[in-house]
């Protein structure tokens, strides 16, 4: 993106009748290698971008996006986002920042990572695959399996004095292999995420991706039943995030969050504390500035179980009387500014894992949970989804078992949360980038046979 | 959209090193979308999507690419670096387009981009209204519209060159009820490959006054049972369960590689023989039709399955040279991001001859669902799971208290053979799926169905 065309856009726009105005420029390279059968199956390198426009006129905020730079796109911009600001009747007062503010510095580019030979690359997949097929011959086939790299470089600028960039890298590989035995089929996943493909582990991916799915197999319903219940690391990571919208200002100023009035109460077991760190290294969601391109801050949003802050942008921060957390978010350029988490944190606890199980007569142990994007109500906190795992017996992980939903209520787990033990990861599956440990919960609802 | 002669060099870039059947998509797609909270338009957001992508086969390999730059050489550099990635000499210098006549069997009366976001505001507003007054325990309403013009080029190295333009329109209500410190919401929608004219036909404050039906409906409800039994589930977005259970096992993107509980099953009994179904891309101005799909192929009508007998898959033009069969008209992508693959348009399960009262009568005890949620499957072991967002019990052969929050799970095979009763009531709604070229529109349908036994997960004993 040249600057003489944002320039441009910002004369036209004045000329319009726009007070402050603002770009958010996003660029973004992508390449992804999937193998089958010792051959390159896909091969897909990318690049796109796109700019966001917004403008004030007469207290309202009006937004246009473009994928395409050419002169009549700027006037589209101006004239659409005029239009969509014409239209605005919530009353509440809209600001662009000034680039005020402690911006930490970040290192999240590693110039090396794109230097690596595709060869390599290639190669890296190529092994994979035949490592993880030499690894069990139960393993039969990989459903899916990447190397995916990233890079992406992010402007904001406006005609208030903010003018802020950032450019990130990172490298994911993962495989999904099938496993057979008995005409029984179950699948699993592995994966390892870096900045530094030299760091990618094949060995850590092929274990991971094989394990879960072969002691998987043979699994059955058991029967229904309220017992206690352990969800792994990487699995309640994922639920969690599912439902962080609830601490989000924005949906607690609609009314849309039960967690209106909370804040300095207790929400939760005091096990739980949870961190929005974003200034993690090597994280996917860290960055010196948000959305808005104010300077985010780490701070916790649950510690010992009480409500400490929601997430705020600029717009909810005033309407609440308080600062902006810093959490303004853009799903892409093409979006409105919202509200995100950056990296979520939940503080693991001292118990190891297994000492986490021994405490256990009569439980589960669930290692994944299914449909996510349906299963929950975030409104209700109402919960009911199919999920796989192991029972416990007598403080022993016992046989495999599926076919079964848990269900239960959000806000009624928060509580029930007995403690977390200490083997804390970040899931690349959850919709924010968050991490935990496996967390046992005082009881839940099983529905199977 | 793009220049031919572009596009001819462009694709002879691509078929550079040795590929055997190259092709451009080009997409130049224009969006609306506003938001309205409480009575008062909250977001509204336009913009213009453009990029062009580049897919290159060598036998079952495939290399895919996309740029937003529609800058000859720059196309040029794009589709020489994705063939770098093959290995061997060009075998095609030249190729001769066949430039197909425009088809129009989804004609569009009133393009929405033409009509003015006040007047769109107005209709929000008639929904919003309608949805707050229907009881005083509704306490937030959220309506969400949004409609696209999606106009596409589709150029490969057989030489096709087809144009096409896709209209989409979409209504949604979500409203939330709210007493005695809890609160449930309820969402009804209407999507539609019809213009604005859609509004005509259509009542929005209906859709206001049926979501919040639900929403009320389910505040008091109580919480479903857990266990096996009998459930009924209603018809239009009940064709989840087909697409869920059924559907995303017979997209040659899993039956390719083995990894479907269908794949070598034709000709097989795969479903209770009251079972037929068919995934249908031309249905006139239908949520998941088009004239052509994102190959350039025209969409068709396939049946999938006929009295229980599988008797077909959805394939594109890659999976097709792995399976050595056909393509199906039903390669699908989100937009230029993502290389089509084998996708559904509409599908639906078809009309049978049970009756609606016929089958709740039947059931002791057993789960009504009228409106399903979302849900999941894993193709490969065909386990599946979806969401009710409305549901009753069935006790001694009538409908009679609400439960919420039940979900239910069984595996694909299972449940079509447990398909007990298929009734004549078929109408069809719309989803968006999400899948490895992205999220589409996808309608599903089906009438009311009967399965004998299924897995319900709920929070209180049966």
């Amino acid at each position: 993106m040249r600057s003489d065309l944002v320039n441009q856009l910002f004369e036209l726009g004045k000329v319009k009748g726009f007070i402050d105005q603002e770009i958010y420029y996003v660029e973004n390279k992508n390449t992804e290698i999937s193998v089958y059968e010792g051959q390159i199956d896909k091969y897909n390198i990318s690049e796109d971008g796109g700019l966001s426009y917004r403008g004030i006129v007469n207290g309202k905020l009006g937004y246009a996006y473009t994928e395409r730079f050419e002169a009549s796109t700027l006037e589209m911009l101006v004239n659409e986002a005029y239009d969509n600001a014409k239209v605005i009747e919530v009353e509440d007062e809209v600001f662009l920042h000034d680039g005020s503010g402690n911006y930490q510095a970040i290192d999240s580019f590693n110039p090396t990572l794109s230097e690596v030979p595709m060869q390599e690359k290639i190669d890296f997949m190529l092994t994979l695959e035949k490592e993880l097929k030499a690894f069990d011959p139960r393993i039969k086939n990989l459903s899916y399996n990447s190397y995916d790299e990233v890079e992406s470089f992010r402007w904001i600028k406006n005609t208030k004095g903010l003018d802020v960039q950032d450019k990130v890298n990172y490298c994911l590989a993962y495989a999904m292999p099938v496993v057979e035995a008995e005409g029984d089929t179950r699948t699993g996943i592995g994966y390892d995420i870096s900045n530094d493909f030299y760091k990618l582990s094949k060995s850590r991916i092929v274990e991971e991706a094989s394990k879960e799915a072969l002691s998987l197999l043979g699994a059955k319903p058991t029967k229904s039943q309220k017992c206690p219940v352990v969800i792994k690391n990487e699995t309640f990571a994922q639920l969690f995030s599912a439902y962080m919208g609830i601490f989000s200002a924005e949906r607690v100023q609609k009314n849309l969050s039960s967690m209106a009035g909370k804040l300095n109460e207790a929400i939760a077991s005091e096990a739980l504390t949870l961190l929005d760190n974003p200034h993690l290294p090597l994280a996917l969601s860290s960055s010196s500035f948000d959305a808005e391109g104010v300077a985010t801050q780490m701070k916790p949003i649950i510690e010992k179980g009480v409500l400490k802050t929601f997430l705020h942008n600029l717009k909810t921060a005033n309407k609440d009387g308080v600062l902006s957390t810093g959490n303004a978010s853009k799903a892409s350029y093409k979006g409105t500014v919202g509200i995100a988490p950056s990296n979520l944190v939940i503080q693991p606890g001292v118990t190891s894992f297994s000492d986490m199980i021994a405490g256990i007569d009569n439980g589960l142990y669930l290692v994944s949970l299914q449909g996510l994007h349906a299963g929950i109500d975030t409104i209700s906190g109402d919960f009911s989804l199919q999920c796989h795992g192991y029972e416990i017996k007598n403080g022993k992980i016992g046989r495999p078992v599926s076919q079964i939903t848990v269900a239960g209520n959000y806000f009624e787990l928060l509580k029930d949360i007995e403690l977390f033990s200490d083997d804390f990861r970040f899931s690349i599956m959850s919709s924010d980038y968050t991490g935990s440990a496996s967390v046992k919960i005082k009881s839940l609802s099983i529905s199977g046979e | 959209m793009l220049n031919k002669q572009v596009v001819h060099d462009v694709l002879m870039a691509a078929m550079s090193t040795g590929g055997d059947f190259a092709e451009v998509f080009v997409e130049d797609r224009f969006n609306n979308s506003l938001e309205m909270i409480k009575g008062k338009v909250e977001k509204s957001l336009s913009g213009r999507d453009y990029g062009i992508g580049i897919r290159i086969f060598q036998g079952h390999n495939s290399v895919y690419t996309y740029t937003c730059s529609n800058e000859k050489a720059h196309l040029i550099q794009v589709a020489k670096k994705a063939a770098a990635a093959l290995k061997g000499i060009p075998s095609q210098t030249g190729v001769d387009f066949y430039v197909e006549a425009p088809l129009n069997l989804h004609p569009v009366k009133v393009v929405p981009k033409d009509v003015d976001k006040s007047i769109k505001v107005e209709l929000m507003r008639k929904g919003s209204l309608a949805a707050s007054a229907y009881d005083k325990s509704i306490n937030q309403v959220v309506v969400t519209y949004l409609d696209y013009v999606q106009n596409v080029l589709i150029a490969n190295t057989e030489g096709k060159f087809v144009e096409d333009q896709r209209t989409r329109t979409r209504y949604v209500i979500n409203a939330v009820a709210q007493a005695e410190g809890k609160m449930q919401n309820g969402s009804i929608g209407k999507g539609s490959g019809k213009g604005f004219e859609l509004y005509d036909e259509i009542d929005v404050e209906a859709i206001g006054r049926e979501a919040s039906r639900i929403a009320t409906t389910m505040l008091h409800a109580k919480a479903s049972p857990s266990g096996k039994f009998p459930v009924v589930l209603d018809n239009k977005f009940g064709g989840v369960i087909f697409h869920e259970a059924c559907g995303h096992g017979l997209e040659a993107t899993s039956v390719a590689k083995g990894n479907s509980v269908y794949a070598g099953k034709l000709g097989e009994k795969i479903a209770s023989e009251v079972v037929s179904a068919v995934d249908d891309g031309t249905i006139p101005n239908e949520w998941g039709s088009a004239n052509y799909d994102d190959e350039g192929t025209p969409t068709k009508r396939n049946l999938l399955i006929e009295n229980g007998i599988l008797k077909g898959y959805m394939i594109d033009k890659l999976n097709a040279r792995r399976m050595n069969m056909d393509i199906t008209g039903s390669s699908r992508r989100q937009s230029y991001k993502f290389a089509p693959t084998s996708r559904m348009t509409n599908t639906y399960i078809l009309n049978g001859t049970s009756k609606f009262d016929d089958m709740i009568a039947s059931i002791d005890y057993g789960l009504y669902a009228k409106y399903l949620g979302g849900g999941s499957v894993n193709t490969v072991t065909g386990e599946f799971n979806f969401a009710v967002q409305e549901a009753y019990l069935i006790e001694n052969g009538k409908i009679t208290a609400p439960v919420k929050g039940a979900t239910l799970i069984g595996t694909g095979l299972e449940v079509l053979n447990k398909i007990e009763m298929v009734s004549d009531n078929f109408d069809s709604g719309e989803g968006m799926c999400g899948s490895v070229s992205g999220s589409i529109p996808a309608g599903l349908g089906q009438p009311a169905l009967k399965v004998s036994e299924i897995t319900v997960g709920g929070r209180e004993e049966a």
